[in-house]
């Protein structure tokens, strides 16, 4: 039955779609038919589930089920397009093979319980492994895909009630570096700028990013701003040559590693020719020193704490001598001449330059050092936090930033501040209604840390959520048998079975996406909210309400009190308290269901689109710029030097090993894999190689290959010229296919700051079979 | 019982400004194009002093270039 008011409405909303039709034959509109979901399809928004540039979807609800999606022209990350990942996303939400009832293990086989049952089992367990090991022999490892009422569940739960600082992200793995690289230059996580810098910008200068196939909406938005402004440059900086690389003005193709030298050469170069932005540099810069020859992680006892030391200009530039061009150019393979070419278009006045990187940065045994310096050369040129200047670093999951990095579930994170504060321990106990001596004052284990306990026994009991770590952990076996090892109790919470669900003692059926409701934060520090769409199948539940079930019966009612209904409002509300103020407040959730997202700090009704400037940022108290992130207002500037990686190429392993991802599939492909189209499109795993070594080793396109490095080995097909094409010498896997695990040849090596392994380097050998 | 509807243009470069400020406004429905930089834009509202006031707040929206009138009914039946 339809109302007079609501007829009388519809018929106002479609005179006017009407009228502009008439205006604009063709014109077509978003929710158009959200007018009458009588019967026909509903329009609703939420975040993409996919990667981290968060795009605005419109997903078509009819009968219960999601049936369409389009971008949603409102958002303006994506401004209505998609990518393919994301027009085909509702697909990976109707698996055959959806896990809809909780399993148990019972004499060694999966058998069928209520999901009541497998809480029970759960609770009980966690309680006798803490009664036996302590606190910290249970552990948590959440996502950057977990929703931010997830994290900050898991986190209040572990940290606040158990006691325990064993949480951890797979954000670990793919955004730590970045983390640490905002705080040792900044004080302060995330990128000040935001996507709008794409709208302002001259040239763009792509660290070790495909962003063509990563970040596709986004680089489409880079490919517009230059159909638009004919001056804008795409500048490719890589070491292998992808679909970006083609559509880049310029392609530079460098050694593993040696982006830190080239870093830091382009410095010099800005140094030399007088290039820098000197007034910027003497209100804004303080200038630091760390230690050297820092390690790899590679040992179970590896511990290592940075030492800032103050500097100053003279030394610095003393540092830079050894990073001239023509040194650099024998080290990197970067011509001097193209090194001078990226000094002169970054210290040019009259161009406006945006960096970005993600994982090529990240993944790196010295990847807080390669994010100083990228940040150095932004602050010597004082093009940092304006419109188009920007130096900004990229998330590659929809919300390693919202829920990993801003409710902070690493180890030694609180959700303000950090563990080993006594403070922040405070304010945290005040809000989670918690003595505040249960929050330990020490970070415990790191990821790769985390996973080496549980291979030595220290950590007993481990609980997984939305994430695949028996496909992404380096030096897999290691690993995959320490998991299983005898008094090891594993429960994972997914979606689809995957080879983490196989060793699992207990799995939950988890309730995915618009399934249930929550929010995500994406790299520009939007926070986007998504309403429950549909009802899970079977017995899925959220990961929020397993997590909060299990603490009920954990005997922390108190302090989990909500409603279904109202518990995402609840932690809201109570997760916004930490982040109140100028610096980092977060929209109100009414705000967020209305909007498309927006971006923190909100303060005051307004969102800060560009931090640390005056005439963006209200939090600047004094001068043009501020970073008050740092006691003294200033970015450091750090004299970080190249340091070769742990493994290279060698007699018995000549060739470089470098993993990623393809545009078809997201991550581990436990989802991409079940949407039929995506599926067909890249089936499965092959092995590029440069067609000079493929003609030297006699290998065919389509031939199998074997690789093998000191840790293992798999065979495999090679790939001539496909989709990308590796510098003589290397070797490109994507790692979403699970039958080919390619993480059982990588090094399990991490930069010791950022404690986040470097997938991007190890040495294999190849072998013709 | 006033029930409006408009078609919003944005000044130019302007379109998504002018998307969040309508969203801002709790009373309004606004239902962007996806090909072109145009919104309609629709409410109803109790009386005519709730009516005049949305027309105040849309008219102060900075980014917005026009707003046509489409359909308004007031309520008042002969």
């Amino acid at each position: 039955m339809v109302s007079r008011r609501s007829f009388l409405k519809n018929l106002a909303l479609g005179s006017a779609v009407t009228a502009a039709s008439a205006l604009f034959p063709g014109i077509s509109f978003a929710a158009d038919q959200a007018v009458d979901n009588d019967g026909r399809l509903t329009w609703k928004k939420t975040p993409c589930r996919f990667c981290g540039v968060g795009c605005g979807l419109l997903v078509g609800v009819s009968a219960g089920r999601a049936v369409a999606v389009k971008g949603d022209p409102a958002s303006p990350v994506n401004k209505g397009l998609c990518c393919v990942k994301g027009y085909h996303s509702v697909q990976a939400l109707y698996g055959k093979d959806r896990l809809t009832q909780a399993k148990v293990r019972r004499n060694g086989k999966m058998v069928d319980v209520p999901i009541q049952e497998a809480l029970d089992l759960i609770a009980q367990k966690m309680k006798e492994t803490i009664e036996r090991k302590g606190k910290d022999g249970v552990s948590i490892y959440g996502s950057g895909q977990w929703t931010i009422p997830d994290g900050y569940v898991a986190s209040k739960f572990f940290k606040g009630c158990i006691g325990t600082n064993n949480v951890e992200a797979n954000a670990r793995l793919c955004m730590a570096s970045a983390v640490t690289g905002f705080l040792t230059s900044f004080g302060l996580d995330e990128p000040m700028g935001c996507y709008e810098d794409i709208d302002h910008a001259d040239v763009f200068v792509l660290w070790g990013n495909n962003m063509a196939e990563m970040h596709p909406v986004l680089f489409s938005r880079l490919l517009e701003r230059r159909q638009r402004s004919k001056k804008t440059l795409i500048i490719d900086l890589a070491t292998r040559t992808t679909r970006t690389s083609y559509a880049a003005d310029k392609a530079m193709l460098f050694k593993p590693q040696t982006d830190l030298a080239l870093a830091n050469s382009i410095a010099y170069e800005l140094i030399r020719t007088g290039k820098i932005n000197r007034d910027f540099i003497n209100k804004h810069v303080a200038f630091k020193t760390g230690k050297t020859n820092i390690g790899y992680g590679l040992e179970d006892s590896f511990k290592f704490n940075d030492e800032a030391a103050g500097s100053d200009w003279e030394a610095y530039k003393t540092f830079l001598e050894d990073y001239t061009p023509e040194k650099v150019e024998a080290l990197s393979g970067v011509s001097a001449a193209d090194i001078r070419y990226l000094a002169a278009l970054y210290g040019d006045t009259n161009r406006k330059v945006v960096s970005f990187w993600c994982m090529g940065m990240n993944q790196h045994t010295r990847g807080t050092w390669i994010n100083n310096l990228v940040y150095n050369i932004h602050l010597l040129t004082g093009k940092i936090s304006r419109p188009g200047n920007s130096p900004f670093s990229l998330t590659g999951q929809p919300s390693a930033c919202g829920t990993v990095r801003e409710v902070g579930t690493l180890t030694h994170k609180l959700p303000k501040g950090v563990v080993m504060n006594e403070e922040h321990r405070k304010f945290a106990a005040e809000i989670w209604d918690v003595p505040v001596e249960n929050i330990s004052p020490k970070p415990s284990n790191h990821t790769v840390d985390m996973f080496r306990a549980l291979d030595r026994g220290e950590i007993e009991f481990m609980w997984i959520q939305v994430t695949n770590p028996m496909v992404t952990m380096p030096k897999l076996q290691r690993y995959r048998d320490g998991a299983q090892k005898e008094g090891r109790f594993i429960v994972v919470s997914d979606v689809y079975p995957t080879p983490t669900t196989d060793i699992a003692d207990v799995i939950l059926p988890s309730a995915m996406w618009i399934e249930r409701e929550g929010l995500y934060g994406n790299s520009e520090r939007r926070t986007q909210y998504f309403e429950q769409m549909l009802q899970p199948p079977g017995d899925a539940m959220s990961d929020t309400w397993q997590l909060i079930e299990v603490a009920r019966r954990m005997g922390f009612q108190k302090q989990f009190p909500w409603s279904y209904e109202e518990h995402i409002e609840g932690i809201w509300n109570e997760y916004s308290r930490f982040h109140a103020g100028p610096k980092h407040g977060m929209a109100p959730l009414d705000l967020l269901k209305k909007r498309p997202g927006v971006m923190w700090p909100f303060h005051e009704g307004k969102e800060t689109k560009w931090r640390y400037n005056a005439q963006y940022d209200p939090a600047v108290k004094e001068g043009n710029f501020q970073f008050y992130g740092k006691p003294d207002g200033r970015a450091w500037v750090w004299l970080r030097p190249y340091e070769a990686p742990p493994e290279v190429p060698e007699k018995d392993f000549p060739f470089w090993l470098c993993t990623g991802r393809v545009l078809e599939h997201w991550h581990t492909g436990s989802m991409t894999r079940r949407i039929p189209l995506l599926h067909q499109a890249v089936p499965k795993a092959y092995a590029e190689l440069h067609p000079d070594d493929a003609a030297s080793l006699g290998v065919r396109d389509g031939d199998t290959i074997r690789l093998v490095s000191k840790r293992g080995s798999i065979d495999i097909e090679a790939a001539i010229d496909k989709r990308g094409r590796p510098a003589r010498g290397h070797v490109f896997v994507p790692f979403f296919d699970e039958k080919l695990l390619i993480n059982e040849l990588t090094l399990d090596a991490y930069c010791p700051i950022s404690k986040q392994p470097d997938y991007k380097k190890c040495s294999v050998r190849v072998e013709r079979l | 019982m006033p029930v409006k509807s408009f078609l919003a243009m944005p000044k130019e470069g302007r379109f998504q400004p002018m998307l969040q400020a309508l969203a801002e406004l709790p009373e309004i429905e606004v239902v962007a194009a996806e090909n072109r930089e145009l919104a309609v834009v629709a409410w109803e509202v109790e009386n005519e002093e709730e009516d005049r006031r949305i027309n105040e707040a849309i008219e102060a929206v900075d980014d917005l270039q026009c707003l046509a009138l489409v359909f308004g009914h007031t309520g008042i039946c002969v």
